[in-house]
């Protein structure tokens, strides 16, 4: 194979060596015979009025064609020995000034062949003036840098699933290892009751992945959802918890359809009005408001969170308040199953924190409403 | 054996150390990081089993503090990062001993008695003096190749008085390393154990009062 690669890295060096050293070749070669093509014909009119230091002209008519034929050869000659050597130094000027111009892209393909997942951090870091070259290598950088980002994010990822699978499994073994040992009537009824707690909370698990790699994944097809009975069904089955929380909702919904999956849209507002239950306090509130472009806004009363810890609420498995003791209430997942399916629907979502505590979250999905389907329509 | 174990998990927590009691040690129980720290200034303890994950103070953050402070302190990681880049951390903040979850309990015990058995200066998992001869691994006690049947908290007793090698050890250090906090400290405890302990290793007696000081193998 190096063999093959290297006369494969060769061929633009040889191209444009052959290009340009030829082009120049031809167009020296083009204006040297043109001048002495002109001298020729000055030298066949002229010759004759050459004057001579003591006056006399060369007028012997024999030795004339002599010398014009001597002139003419030499002439000759030393314009082809002059195309020669142009030829011979443009292409070896070409070949070397090509050579240096591609050694860049040399760095490029080497940097590309060598790397692999172990040594993702390595970079080209091209230094030289800013030309396309530059630009090519910072733009494979930068690709390499978002690579990475992604890479790191995915093995956080796996590395938090596992624990979180890790930490029932302990508790089952356990339990059974040294809670069923030598059980009393009492004691079974309590690792009975917990095992089950732990077994809903994998259950709970499982399904939040599940979900959040279906969200990832995006819908199979896109159908019409009328987002507003979405809403309106999602607060429904919420009111229960709420009123335990001691919660109140308020909704301002206006007529709005967007093109996706209905069980994935219907799984995001209902994520994002559970949170907003879940982190708030007895006697507060929660607002939620759909715009008919498909702007849902969903904003409670809650604890406080700092404002630059909101990037970490979307990554997997982050609480920001870790009360995971007793509460197998939710994995982690909630909010980034929301920007997934968000973002597979073509939407975003953006969070602020509310200056008096609780978060607002703006999820904007492409409408499908802003062309009413009515034909009869002004529009 | 004194034990700090520090995990979140309640319900793993209470089982664990039901677990490590049934295996003769004191164990004590700290549900979040702050009370772990709390325990360990208070008390001494042998080993000390840690969840990284801890609510209040990390784990990670008490592993640290604790290796700066050189204590003979030994510390059991148990956690759920299991991965190969978790395990070298964990063992490089200080830790001397990593054991991922889930985890095998025999396993965890054999490894809480190894880290036991580090102190310094280092011991047998097999103690013999006097004529006893104490298996740590299996639990079981011999005077003289007849085997002598101990209740947890006498073997405990006794483990303490075999670990000092015939120096004097007072009630106080025998109240802290074979019980538990829950004990009343002015409770006669020691005494009925030691009495108890003394009649089952029968004659001729090898457990010596020193009066005002302690006992002593």
């Amino acid at each position: 194979m190096p063999r093959l690669t290297s006369i494969g890295r060769g061929s633009v060096k040889a191209r444009m060596t052959l290009l340009y050293g030829g082009l120049f070749t031809v167009v020296t070669s083009a204006v040297l015979i043109v001048v002495q093509q002109l001298q020729l014909r000055i030298l066949t009119q002229r010759v004759g009025d050459i004057p001579f230091p003591d006056g006399s002209t060369l007028s012997v008519a024999d030795g004339r064609a002599d010398l014009q034929q001597t002139l003419t050869s030499s002439q000759r000659i030393i314009t082809l020995i002059a195309i020669g050597a142009v030829a011979i130094l443009a292409f070896t000027v070409c070949w070397w000034l090509t050579g240096r111009i591609l050694r860049p892209l040399h760095r490029i393909t080497d940097t590309a062949r060598r790397l692999s997942l172990s040594n993702l951090h390595e970079r080209i870091a091209l230094n030289g003036p800013q030309d396309e070259l530059k630009e090519l290598a910072d733009t494979f950088d930068a690709m390499l840098d978002r690579l990475a980002d992604a890479i790191a994010s995915q093995r956080r990822f796996v590395a938090n699933a596992s624990h979180e699978l890790r930490t029932p499994l302990a508790i089952q073994r356990t339990a059974i290892e040294v809670g069923l040992a030598d059980p009393s009537p009492a004691k079974l009824a309590r690792i009975r009751s917990e095992l089950l707690r732990n077994t809903q909370r994998s259950e709970r698990l499982i399904e939040g992945l599940l979900a959040l790699a279906q969200g990832e994944r995006g819908p199979d097809e896109r159908t019409p959802v009328d987002l507003t009975a979405a809403v309106e069904q999602v607060l429904e089955d919420h009111r229960p918890i709420a009123e335990r929380a001691g919660v109140t909702i308020t909704a301002a919904t206006h007529q709005s359809t967007v093109a996706g999956d209905e069980v994935m849209l219907t799984r995001l507002i209902a994520n994002l009005v559970h949170n907003a239950i879940r982190h708030n306090y007895p006697g507060g509130h929660v607002l939620i408001e759909l715009s008919p472009h498909a702007m849902l806004v969903v904003c409670n009363t809650g604890p406080q969170v700092p404002e630059d810890r909101i990037g970490e609420l979307f990554e997997p498995f982050r609480r920001l308040h870790p009360d995971r003791t007793g509460s197998a209430d939710g994995a982690g997942l909630g909010l980034s199953i929301v920007a997934a399916i968000a973002r597979a629907h073509g939407g975003g979502v953006r969070t602020t924190a509310n200056p008096d505590g609780g978060l607002s979250v703006t999820v904007a999905l492409p409408a499908l409403t802003a062309v009413p389907p009515l034909p009869a329509s002004p529009r | 054996m004194r034990i700090l174990l520090a995990e979140d998990e309640r319900f793993l927590a209470d089982l664990v150390a039901e677990g490590l009691r049934e295996h003769a040690m004191a164990v004590d129980v700290a549900y979040d990081g702050a009370a772990a720290l709390e325990r360990l200034a208070v008390n001494d303890y042998d080993v000390l089993v840690l969840d990284r994950d801890l609510p209040a103070v990390h784990g990670d953050d008490i592993c640290r503090e604790l290796a700066q402070q050189s204590q003979p302190l030994r510390i059991l990681m148990l956690t759920a990062s299991a991965g190969i880049g978790d395990r070298v951390a964990g063992l490089n903040m200080g830790a001397d001993d990593y054991l991922a979850k889930p985890f095998a309990f025999d396993e965890l015990v054999a490894r809480i008695r190894a880290l036991g058995r580090r102190s310094l200066p280092p011991l047998p998992p097999v103690l013999e003096r006097a004529g006893i001869t104490m298996d740590t691994a299996s639990r079981q006690v011999y005077r003289d190749g007849r085997e002598v049947p101990l209740s947890r908290k006498e073997y405990a007793v006794l483990e303490v008085l075999m670990q000092a090698r015939g120096t004097i050890i007072s009630t106080e250090q025998l109240l802290e390393r074979a019980w538990d906090e829950h004990v009343d400290p002015f409770t006669t405890v020691v005494k009925v154990t030691m009495s108890k302990l003394r009649a089952k290793l029968g004659d001729p007696p090898i457990i010596v009062t020193v009066p005002g000081s302690g006992y002593r193998l």
